[in-house]
């Protein structure tokens, strides 16, 4: 929010460019619900306004994580069913007071490890294995319209991760449970993954009746934070992998095709520089806002 | 140009079938790689390789040149370097070359009675063009000399 408040140049690419709208932060349980009986909404509330004046779509990310949690929850004392009790009240607070405006939400997100095996997060240690199930059942109990998404990383690049996942929706779904779609999370680079692993995981998730979210895209070009010289190369390769994965996109059925988000509008937004401390361009405009190659090769593809 | 070279690949495929008069299949189930050699029992011999159940944009081609390293009744041992590219890519202005592997693998054929009919399994790693990634392949098979 602060860079469509203090940024023209953000607002207006923001508001000419993309079509749908998913929040970084503001809609984590360390922004929304910072106390246990109190949820600020004002930022949510701004974005939300922002969505309906320019006609976006509004995802939320995320219901249930097990980072940026807020010292109330981390230190929480009580029962399972009070945990349960908490938790419940979490999801279906933000879901109904949303109700109407968020199209969709990254219910869970990251929830199994690269091994495959289920993370061993402060929900799961608290609430037990089937919080998972919870999640989504108290999510579609409080918006019944919602799309409702499981999102991580490495779907393409780690296959294992990827069955792990996909077993486990699918048990969801067989006992009922509503899920509608995967949010692949796209924090790649030009070297990896290969476009035949992203082939092969689009593949593998419409095959299995999931609506694929392409979340979270940024191609780094600097991927192992070495000394770094920006060249065009370099340029041309990241227009060149988000072109080869967005025809594949385009392949798989529409009624799986959910969105292409990206996660960041310049590269001097991008969360990967603070976050690696590193220099890095992952994103479609520059610093100073001008379209970069990969912008001007996805607009060709699309 | 992409499109010249486009055809002048699937050209050299077809010349290839003409040129030898016996070829092998080859199927990779893991992998849904079909692949089509001139008779795998000489010294050399070429290898076309074609990924399968995917997308049109995901159909990549590998050429592989192919040399026996020690042939046996039982058991045929070559090595060989080949070049991954997708000729669809081609097509949208995209690099044509995906990248380069090198190859190492063993032909089993277990039936003496029906030794075109062999087992291979190849260790390939595969190197992108830019030579900063790429990944360690295994294929198991089956294959046939028609």
């Amino acid at each position: 929010m602060n860079e469509l408040n203090n940024d023209s140049h953000y607002y207006e690419i923001a508001v000419s460019q993309f079509n749908s709208v998913t929040p970084g932060n503001i809609f984590k349980p360390y922004y929304l619900h910072p106390a246990e009986s109190y949820f600020d909404w004002f930022e949510a509330d701004r974005l939300v306004e922002f969505c309906q004046n320019n006609n976006k779509r509004l995802h939320g990310h995320t219901l249930i994580w097990h980072n940026q949690l807020p010292d109330w929850i981390m230190n929480f004392q009580g029962s399972q069913s009070e945990w349960e009790l908490m938790f419940k009240e979490h999801i279906q607070t933000i879901c109904l007071h949303f109700k109407g405006k968020v199209k969709s939400w990254d219910v869970v997100n990251e929830a199994i490890n690269d091994n495959g095996t289920l993370r061993n997060t402060i929900w799961k240690q608290k609430i037990g294995n089937s919080y998972i199930e919870k999640a989504f059942r108290y999510a579609h109990e409080a918006d019944p319209d919602a799309f409702l998404f499981y999102n991580d990383y490495d779907i393409a690049l780690n296959e294992t991760k990827r069955k792990a996942i996909l077993s486990l929706l699918n048990n969801l779904r067989q006992r009922g449970v509503t899920v509608h779609g995967i949010g692949m999370q796209m924090h790649i680079s030009v070297v990896h993954p290969e476009n035949h692993q992203i082939a092969a995981a689009l593949k593998e998730l419409s095959e299995n009746d999931f609506k694929i979210h392409l979340s979270e895209v940024d191609i780094s070009l600097n991927p192992l934070s070495r000394e770094f010289e920006l060249t065009e190369e370099l340029l041309e390769r990241q227009a060149n992998k988000l072109a080869a994965i967005t025809l594949l996109y385009k392949e798989i059925p529409s009624r799986y095709q959910y969105g292409i988000t990206f996660w960041g509008v310049s590269d001097r937004n991008s969360w990967i520089r603070e976050h690696f401390n590193r220099d890095d361009y992952p994103l479609l405009f520059d610093d100073n806002y001008n379209p970069k190659p990969v912008y001007c090769k996805f607009k060709e593809t699309l | 140009m992409k499109k010249i070279l486009v055809i002048f690949m699937f050209t050299l495929v077809f010349l290839t079938g003409k040129i030898y008069s016996q070829i092998a299949l080859s199927y990779y189930p893991f992998q849904s790689v079909l692949s089509v050699s001139s008779n795998t029992d000489k010294l050399l011999w070429p290898d076309l390789r074609i990924e399968t159940n995917t997308f049109f944009s995901n159909i990549n081609l590998e050429f592989n040149a192919m040399v026996n390293l020690k042939r046996t009744d039982w058991v045929n041992y070559y090595s060989g370097l080949g070049i991954n590219i997708n000729p669809f890519y081609g097509l949208e202005d995209l690099p044509f070359t995906n990248g380069y592997v090198l190859c190492a693998g063993v032909r089993v054929k277990p039936v003496q009675k029906h030794k075109n009919l062999q087992v291979v399994f190849e260790l390939s790693p595969y190197f992108n063009k830019y030579f900063d990634g790429g990944m360690v392949r295994t294929l198991l098979g089956i294959s046939y000399n028609l």
